[in-house]
């Protein structure tokens, strides 16, 4: 099952200056949730939220036991698509062949459950922005699940703009 | 400020000391070393922490002795 996200919540649109981390330099995945965790530690006044894919999530999903473990509110946005999905859309779009880049993932519903966090699986979109309101207006650590379909990047980045872009 | 044991601990800071100095986020690491004068264990978790952290941070330096604490060290908690 693969959804697309609402327009206002796949935009990364903010109000309000120092209040997005997006890793451009380093750009190493497996950051988001301890960045997460120092952000809220930080600034504990304001709501955090997390977007991470289920590959980087799980490179160091173990702190969800420091952020359990501390009392923490954060939600955690897990896109899944059961494959390193960005490196497997570059390796296509070199005209090679699928390779080495597709994996399994745990239940992340119960995975959050035996941290002590709280999981959520979206299954439709229309269920997400009520999904995301319980799970930022409750406390604690909550794991939202949402499948999604990395062939929108071919339709979007390859095709669409590239069409808009020629019309220019 | 993060904390390690010895170099297990100290290898893991590497990506996180990579994403800090090119993020541009101050942090201050603290990490353990086996003795330096004999090792009753050969190498034995030994592996140069200095020239692995030199260029992924400002300023990396062993403190070998305690009087030397307060000269290299501490003007890097102000």
């Amino acid at each position: 099952m693969h959804l697309e996200l609402p327009e206002d919540i796949a935009r990364e649109d903010t109000d309000a200056p120092n209040t997005v981390l997006l890793d451009n330099t380093l750009a190493t995945m497996g950051a988001g949730l301890p960045s997460a965790i120092a952000a809220e530690l930080v600034r504990p006044e304001q709501r955090v939220m997390v977007t991470c894919g289920d590959g980087g999530f799980l490179m160091n999903a173990q702190e969800l036991e420091t952020a359990v473990r501390l009392r923490l509110h954060i939600v955690v946005l897990i896109l899944r698509d059961d494959a390193y999905g960005t490196i497997k859309w570059k390796q296509a779009n070199m005209g090679l062949k699928n390779f080495g880049l597709d994996y399994a993932n745990p239940d992340f519903v119960k995975y959050a459950e035996s941290y002590g966090a709280v999981g959520h699986q979206v299954t439709s979109a229309d269920t997400l922005r009520r999904m995301l309101q319980t799970a930022h207006e409750d406390t604690g650590v909550h794991i939202v699940e949402v499948p999604v379909d990395y062939s929108e990047n071919d339709r979007i980045l390859n095709r669409d703009i590239q069409e808009q872009s020629a019309l220019v | 400020m993060c904390l390690s044991t010895l170099e297990p601990g100290a290898t893991n800071f590497v990506t996180a000391a990579a994403y800090a100095q090119l993020g541009g986020m101050p942090m201050l690491i603290i990490t353990w070393q086996k003795p330096i004068e004999s090792s009753k264990q050969g190498q034995l978790q030994i592996v140069d922490i200095v020239d692995m952290m030199r260029p992924l941070t400002k300023y990396t330096r062993q403190l070998a002795a305690v009087r030397r604490f307060h000269r290299g060290f501490a003007k890097h908690f102000v």
